[in-house]
């Protein structure tokens, strides 16, 4: 007795339903369709991949498309063995294959999260083309020349001390002569500060050298913006963002409304946290720099204290980009009374 | 004869007789058999760094187009992985061009500008290719839009509802819900908009009030601890950055579950002035503090359970849309043709995907 298989037929682009049967004979595969007194004999057909109980559904050439009742024996009438989409829904459907399929994710995820992303940033920045990195540097220097910085206003001889320290710094750093660049710019909209960029370019802005007071104090943030450089961080930052957001729009699929922003905070937060590292790490740079040179690490931190407001210097949460004040002096010192005193 | 299943509105339709049935659309999706699915999904993903989730998109809008029946009928998602495949891949190339590009050199920032002229088409071509992909028996959705009337109506429309302070989005409402539901298709039947702006103001009105009486509750709590606590509020307190962040927080919150009261809202007076092809009415009957309830307790329960109950919220929002939702179809539905062409454009839906341009249908 030849296995058959009722379901509901629809002529291509219609939305009327006929009743139809399903079956093969020693010619192949045929449907029998109500009101219809030849039997079609379809010659090829394509199946919709089986998915939790859904009715399959056959679409043949012509367009119109037979839905089975039942998949009971429809792949033996097919003549077709179970697919890929097969075993993807049997695990779909089996308990331990879901928790397994869970604990994996949480761990792939976790881990991706805390090492892989971070692992693959530094990767990613190591690999980086020079070229590439000295095209940030112009194209943020472009933007930055034309909105926030202006002409230094620092004399000849002022900068030129500073350069040779610098210079001073790069060669203790292993750095290749004329990689690394000191610029000097007034820039009363950003206030005291210093900055890396990504190709071996640092600013300093000539009120961050008003409010020194000893060259050693300069020269420390020097040594520390040159950690920045020769660690790579603001690369590893940019490509781990990156990662974040393709990591997220990759896998999620379907967040659902307003998820979206909960994960842009919680990966802003993550950068957060790794730019705190960073720091920590150029803070280290800065001494072992500075001691090679034979200056003073530490004065550093006496300009840093002149530069942040006296109140707020407990205040260190997540949103911060750095650490405390406090903290980073602690660790710095911590650092060196570890390291024995060379003589 | 047919019978009337349930007592109608007394609307008199002269030219069908009083045959209508009361067809309510129904979900038979569950979040237990949904989560295997998305698990599955999800872990395959992030193996194959994102190639599955073409796969995974097309299961996962088949499950629930699958399971959404109507009248012993269910919908269809015939989009191929393959195709979702290329339009990712061809969209993150351009995102990450663009994105190289303007780090070179911010003159390239002026291309956003073709990026807000492309928006127009992308819009028609990504509703295009979502309604093409869908079919109710055998006959796929459609849309047929105008760029121009795409430009005046998500470009220069937006402007104005900005500049009046948001005074006009029940305006803005309409104009998109006519302009959406009016280029839609179902094979060469059409879709009638007639939507009360009436109505629409109404809507508005209440949702503003709703507004008022979260923002009041929302920063009362903030405000009322500050008090009690006499805090000092001069100089550098870090006290006083947690306090204004949580008033904005505050306000934020409000002006979404007010935004949602309103959206759910706003989907009852259209969905309940559309007719399909002249013969149909659709109805809609969303409870609007319900559903923003659910909304609000679907994001809390996924947070808190770092998204591993998002199928369950999932399944949850897509029964309580369906649930409420139902045609009173005059005939028995069998009376539909489709038509060819019109397919829309794949790389434009998944960047429209991509960006979260969503019409919450």
């Amino acid at each position: 007795m030849a296995v058959e298989i009722p379901g509901r037929y629809f002529e291509a682009h219609a939305s009327r339903t006929i009743s139809a049967v399903l079956s093969r004979d020693v010619d192949g595969l045929f449907l029998r369709i109500e009101g219809r007194s030849d039997m079609m004999r379809p010659k090829k057909l394509t199946r919709s991949s089986s998915l939790a109980g859904l009715p399959t559904k056959l679409t043949f050439p012509d367009g119109s498309v037979f839905e089975a009742q039942t998949d009971a024996e429809l792949l033996s009438i097919l003549q077709e063995k179970p697919g890929f989409f097969e075993s993807v829904g049997r695990h779909e459907r089996s308990l331990k294959s879901i928790i397994f399929a869970a604990a994996a994710t949480i761990l792939v995820s976790v881990s991706l999260w805390l090492w892989g992303l971070p692992a693959f940033a530094a990767a990613a920045a190591w690999m980086t083309p020079p070229a590439v990195s000295q095209f940030i540097d112009t194209g943020t220097l472009t933007t930055l020349d034309h909105t926030l910085l202006s002409p230094s206003k620092l004399v000849t001889a002022q900068r030129d001390m500073y350069r040779a320290d610098f210079d001073a710094l790069a060669i203790a750093a292993g750095q290749p002569s004329g990689r690394l660049s000191l610029l000097f710019f007034d820039a009363p909209r950003i206030g005291p500060n210093a900055f890396a960029l990504p190709g071996g370019t640092v600013i300093i802005t000539d009120q961050l050298v008003k409010l020194s007071q000893s060259p050693d104090e300069v020269a420390g943030v020097l040594a520390h913006e040159i950690g920045h450089i020769e660690h790579r961080h603001s690369l590893r930052l940019i490509y781990q963002a990156l990662g974040i957001s393709f990591f997220i729009s990759m896998v999620s699929g379907d967040p659902g409304s307003m998820i979206d922003s909960v994960i842009q905070q919680a990966s802003a937060l993550q950068t957060l946290s790794n730019s705190r590292d960073f720091e920590r790490e150029a803070d280290h740079d800065s001494v072992v720099l500075m001691q090679k040179i034979g200056r003073n690490s530490l004065a550093m931190f006496a300009l840093l204290d002149r530069i942040v407001p006296k109140g707020s210097q407990g205040d260190v949460s997540f949103l911060s980009t750095h650490p405390g004040l406090q903290e980073r002096r602690r660790e710095v010192e911590q650092f060196l009374s570890k390291a024995a005193p060379v003589q | 004869m047919d019978e009337l299943n349930t007592p109608l509105d007394t609307m008199p339709n002269p030219s069908h007789p009083p045959t209508a049935r009361h067809l309510p659309f129904e979900f038979r999706g569950r979040a237990g058999e949904y989560f295997g699915i998305w698990i599955v999904n999800v872990l395959l993903s992030i193996i194959t760094l994102g190639i599955y989730s073409a796969w995974a998109k097309v299961r996962r809008l088949r499950y629930f187009y699958g399971n959404t029946w109507l009248d012993g009928h269910n919908f269809e998602y015939h989009a191929k992985p393959k195709q979702i495949l290329m339009g990712r891949l061809i969209v993150f190339g351009v995102l990450v061009v663009y994105n190289i590009l303007v780090h070179f050199s911010p003159i390239f920032g002026i291309l956003s500008f073709g990026f807000i002229f492309a928006l127009p088409w992308v819009i028609n071509k990504a509703v295009g290719f979502s309604a093409r992909m869908t079919s109710y028996r055998n006959v796929r959705f459609g849309f047929q839009g105008s760029y121009w009337r795409a430009f005046r109506i998500f470009l220069l429309l937006p402007l104005l509802t900005i500049i009046t302070v948001g005074l006009i989005t029940p305006i803005y409402t309409r104009a998109t819900s006519r302009y959406l539901y009016g280029n839609l298709r179902y094979g060469t039947a059409r879709l009638e908009t007639g939507i009360p702006l009436g109505a629409l103001y109404g809507n508005f009105v209440l949702s503003i009030g709703l507004f008022v009486v979260l923002a009041i509750l929302l920063i009362g709590l903030p405000i009322g601890t500050a008090l009690l606590q006499h805090v000092n509020f001069d100089g550098f307190s870090p006290y006083l950055r947690t306090f204004s962040f949580s008033i904005f927080m505050g306000l934020y919150a409000a002006l979404l579950i007010a935004g949602l009261f309103y959206h759910a809202g706003a989907r009852n007076i259209v969905f309940n002035g559309l007719t399909l092809d002249g013969a149909h009415r659709f109805r809609s009957s969303l409870h609007r503090l319900g559903y923003c309830w659910m909304v609000v307790s679907n994001l809390l329960v996924t947070v808190l359970t770092l998204g591993l109950m998002r199928p369950w919220a999932a399944i949850r929002s897509w029964r309580y849309l369906t649930d409420r939702t139902s045609l009173i179809a005059s005939t028995d539905l069998s009376e539909f043709v489709g038509q060819a062409g019109g397919d829309g454009n794949v790389v434009a839906a998944e960047y429209a995907e991509i960006e979260l341009i969503s019409f919450g249908f």
